[in-house]
């Protein structure tokens, strides 16, 4: 018998949740109602007003700041709000700056998570259903270089990726702008053509029936960001991204931070949390009492193990604990929740689990049935301590 | 852009992921090391003995999965794993597999080695190997999550993997 079958888990090999492995897992949202129904509530308004998400999560690590971003995924595509009109379109990425990074390198991030094939079969799509489709992208992007470069997305081979190149922000030589019959290249007039050319990019996503969502994870990494200029620049492209006349390109950004002060000013910078709202910074904290830890853990238990086989080896095996807690005994069970508690800072979803794994492994190791207390009271100081 | 998540390394391969380990002053969350042979490191440029006691010194918890010694220097290197609280102790007679996870608190700062190295001073000074080395960023980071998550959940959990030492931490 291997260790999965020893405890009853559901399709699985360990008690650990992560949808980045396993998509699966974005659906679990363990313990926390107040925060996820809040979340949802705003993400759901937002539909109404501004017309996308414009969010920043934040919190410590471990604080389960991207499986809430994996679980809100989950949400709109299962659960699409009314007031969105169109198929959330989500994409996820994990921001990655450097010293000297500006808003060119954010830009041409968020245009390779989207791709070209995304966009050129959107073109493409509008091109079957309009009678003239130059009008049609001049009305979209509101600019005629953008919607040649649009057009020329369409085409194949050079055109089609020097089309590509524009829009993700490549300084292009002049002969190659003629051939696109351009005049400029979009970073010529700075951070806010950018996204005029992203927001445009959106319009053409609803024109499709689809509503560009940008999941943006690890956003401390603008912290790594020195040099004032490059700092400026990423600040105006957030800063016009969080303009209240986007209303087809959302975002939701998630941070490390402890509190709102300790992110990179400059994702929250006053005219940002003034675009974007109060209601939509949006803290991760630690599971606040003993009673939400034991939720998540009695959640997390629940989808977990098979409920059929555990009850059944409860019973057959005797082992005298409740399917709610199992594997744990009662006993082991509250130790756990109280070890965790002890240092509120600590009862994050991550070590939870991590304990949980854990306690398994060596009562694994041992061969035993179920958790004890004697097993929780080895591991819990190792990761609460 | 390029992302980079990950570098082939060919030169001392391991010696480079323990100094990594070694010098670095960013929380750590754990420590993974998965090699069929595993020897004191002495006269490099970081010892096991070395190793260890930074996992002391920061309550690192360290988890070693080798085979079973056979020859005295692998005893003796048991030997030294054993007298380090944070460290659990495994054998796996099977296993083949050189794997070197460094967790971080802060996830884009992990980093893991996967090669052909074991953890001995021969594959630092002698052998030819070579090795990929993955950082926690962008895509490399499912690649080390799943890495992490067969060492720490898949490896120790096998029936074949006997547990020789239990990791014990002082309650603060």
């Amino acid at each position: 018998m291997d260790f999965k079958e020893w405890f009853c888990l559901n399709g699985r090999d360990s008690f650990t949740i992560d949808p980045k492995v396993n998509p699966d897992d974005a659906r679990f949202y363990f313990g926390r109602e107040e925060i996820k129904n809040r979340i949802k509530a705003q993400l759901r308004r937002s539909f109404v007003e501004p017309g996308v998400p414009k969010m920043i999560i934040y919190g410590s690590f471990g604080s389960g700041k991207t499986q809430t971003l994996f679980h809100l995924e989950h949400y709109l595509r299962n659960e699409r709000p009314e007031a969105c009109r169109q198929t959330p379109k989500t994409l996820h990425l994990d921001l990655e700056m450097h010293s000297k990074s500006d808003h060119k390198g954010w830009h041409l991030q968020l245009m390779e998570t989207l791709g070209k094939a995304n966009i050129s079969t959107w073109v493409d799509k509008l091109f079957g259903r309009t009678q003239n489709l130059e009008i049609e992208l001049r009305d979209i992007f509101g600019n005629v270089n953008m919607a040649e470069a649009a057009k020329n997305l369409r085409a194949g081979g050079d055109i089609g990726l020097l089309a590509w190149r524009w829009f993700c922000g490549y300084e292009l030589k002049p002969n190659e702008l003629e051939r696109l019959n351009v005049t400029r290249s979009l970073g010529d007039l700075g951070s806010g053509d950018m996204v005029n050319a992203l927001v445009g990019i959106g319009r053409l996503a609803e024109k499709n029936e689809e509503k560009l969502i940008f999941l943006m994870d690890e956003a401390e990494q603008f912290k790594n960001v020195k040099t004032g200029d490059a700092t400026e620049s990423l600040h105006t492209y957030l800063r016009k991204l969080a303009e209240p006349s986007n209303s087809s390109v959302g975002f939701i950004i998630a941070s490390y931070a402890l509190t709102l002060d300790d992110m990179a000013e400059l994702v929250v910078r006053v005219d940002v949390r003034n675009r974007i709202g109060e209601n939509n910074l949006v803290e991760i904290p630690p599971l606040p009492s003993i009673r939400d830890v034991q939720i998540f853990l009695k959640e997390l238990l629940a989808k977990l193990v098979d409920q059929n086989k555990a009850e059944e080896k409860i019973q057959n095996e005797s082992l005298g604990v409740s399917l709610e807690t199992y594997p744990f005994t009662a006993e082991a069970f509250d130790m756990l929740c109280e070890f965790a508690s002890q240092d509120p800072t600590k009862a994050l979803p991550r070590n939870l689990i991590k304990a949980v794994n854990e306690c398994a492994i060596s009562t694994w190791d041992e061969r035993k049935p179920i958790i004890e207390p004697n097993i929780v009271n080895e591991i819990a100081p190792l990761i609460f301590g | 852009m390029q992302v980079e998540y990950a570098e082939i390394v060919s030169s001392k391969p391991v010696q480079r992921f323990l100094l990594k380990f070694y010098l670095s002053d960013i929380p750590i969350q754990s420590l993974i090391l998965i090699s069929p042979f595993v020897g004191n490191l002495e006269k490099t440029r970081v010892t096991l003995d070395g190793v260890c006691k930074k996992s002391v010194e920061k309550g690192i918890p360290t988890y070693v999965i080798t085979r079973s010694p056979k020859e005295e220097w692998h005893q003796q290197a048991v030997d030294t794993l054993i007298n380090y609280d944070p460290v659990e102790l495994r054998f796996n007679e099977s296993l083949h597999a050189k794997l070197y996870v460094c967790l971080c608190q802060d996830e884009s700062q992990s980093f893991a080695l996967l090669g052909s190295a074991n953890l001995t001073r021969n594959s630092i000074e002698k052998n030819i190997e070579i090795a990929m080395m993955i950082y926690g960023r962008g895509r490399g980071r499912e690649i080390l999550r799943e890495l992490s998550r067969w060492g720490l959940e898949r490896l120790r959990t096998l029936n074949d993997t006997k547990l020789v030492k239990k990791m014990k931490f002082k309650r603060r």
